[in-house]
């Protein structure tokens, strides 16, 4: 095998496995002729010129199929079945989400309250949560309303730690508008546990289970 | 209910890639590198397919049952029995055909507005 097969044997690992094992060969015997013309011509100008449009036909061509690869994969196809209102997918996803977050919650409580945790482990609850109540919302927006119910609760419990964090008042001094947050959820305890919020994730976690049968039902 | 079976426009309009191939695999099977010689050849060297998009057009192709793999290999001594060789199937033709009589009622509208210059 040649140096110029050599190459292109490894560029062809740009495409889908699959594809490389159905096109694989084909492709490289086209290019061995394409090669073997080139180099009849005599010109070193014209495998320079085959290198350029081989090297640009595969990237974009290798590019299009992974495209098509990942569009035609199982895990694609779960995504968008995920987006269908009668997914049993979409069920497991939102009880999934229901735990994680319930998780995140608990995490979040314990890395901003206990004493001698560092900040980046409150931070990335935090951002957890946030993410993950991002991906929920998402969601929602396409949901029947069994679907959206749940997801307000989880949100909203999702919320009682930030307001767990310090002096309520303090809180609610330094920024008014989230005052009638602290007010609307009734839930503020700066001496709430792990326990309790562990307790509110599990009922969070029924509502999601009841929200989503709901909307399967439905 | 129509499928591309027994309503081949369903597959139009064709990208010309898809339609330079089949035109072509009109004259009989080929393979990979005779497919884009001929191609070549028909547009006077406009049109350049390399590996990636010629063989992803085939892949593309064959799903949709356009093209199919001939069995018949040719004989060794004239040529490489490793070869993958192509032929239309009786969907692609008719494919091809309605393809070429939605471009000549498009060059017919053209002609008819005086947009296509006159070869001497």
């Amino acid at each position: 095998m040649t140096r110029s097969e050599r190459v292109f044997r490894a560029l062809l690992r740009l495409y889908p496995a699959a594809y490389r094992q159905d096109y694989g060969e084909p492709m490289l015997q086209l290019f061995r002729d394409q090669w073997r013309d080139a180099s009849e011509s005599g010109h070193s100008f014209s495998l320079l010129q085959l290198w350029i449009q081989t090297v640009g036909d595969m990237v974009t061509s290798a590019a299009a199929e992974n495209a098509a690869a990942f569009g035609s994969s199982k895990m694609w196809k779960a995504i968008l079945d995920l987006r269908s209102p009668n997914s049993n997918s979409r069920m497991v996803m939102w009880v999934i989400l229901a735990f994680a977050l319930t998780a995140a919650g608990v995490f979040l409580r314990k890395g901003l309250l206990e004493v001698g945790q560092p900040l980046w482990v409150a931070v990335l609850a935090v951002v957890t949560t946030m993410v993950l109540a991002s991906v929920l919302i998402g969601y929602v927006m396409e949901a029947r309303i069994g679907f959206y119910a749940a997801a307000a609760l989880f949100i909203g419990v999702q919320l009682v730690p930030l307001f767990l964090v310090n002096d309520p008042t303090r809180w609610f001094n330094a920024n008014p508008p989230m005052g009638w947050m602290i007010v609307f959820l009734g839930l503020v305890n700066q001496k709430a546990s792990t326990r309790l919020l562990l307790l509110a994730g599990v009922l969070l976690g029924a509502a999601g289970v009841l929200g989503s049968l709901w909307s399967a039902l439905a | 209910m129509t499928t591309p079976q027994n309503d081949p426009e369903k597959l139009l309009p064709l990208t010309p890639a898809v339609f330079y191939i089949l035109l072509a695999l009109s004259d009989g099977e080929r393979h990979g590198y005779a497919i884009m010689q001929q191609v070549r050849e028909l547009t006077e060297g406009k049109l350049k397919m390399g590996p990636g998009t010629l063989y992803g057009s085939i892949n593309r192709m064959i799903q949709a049952g356009l093209i199919e793999e001939s069995d018949e290999r040719p004989d060794p001594k004239l040529d490489d029995e490793r070869r993958r060789y192509y032929r239309l199937t009786s969907l692609g033709k008719n494919v091809a055909s309605a393809e070429a009589n939605r471009l000549a009622a498009l060059v017919a509208v053209a002609r008819a507005k005086r947009l296509v210059s006159q070869r001497s």
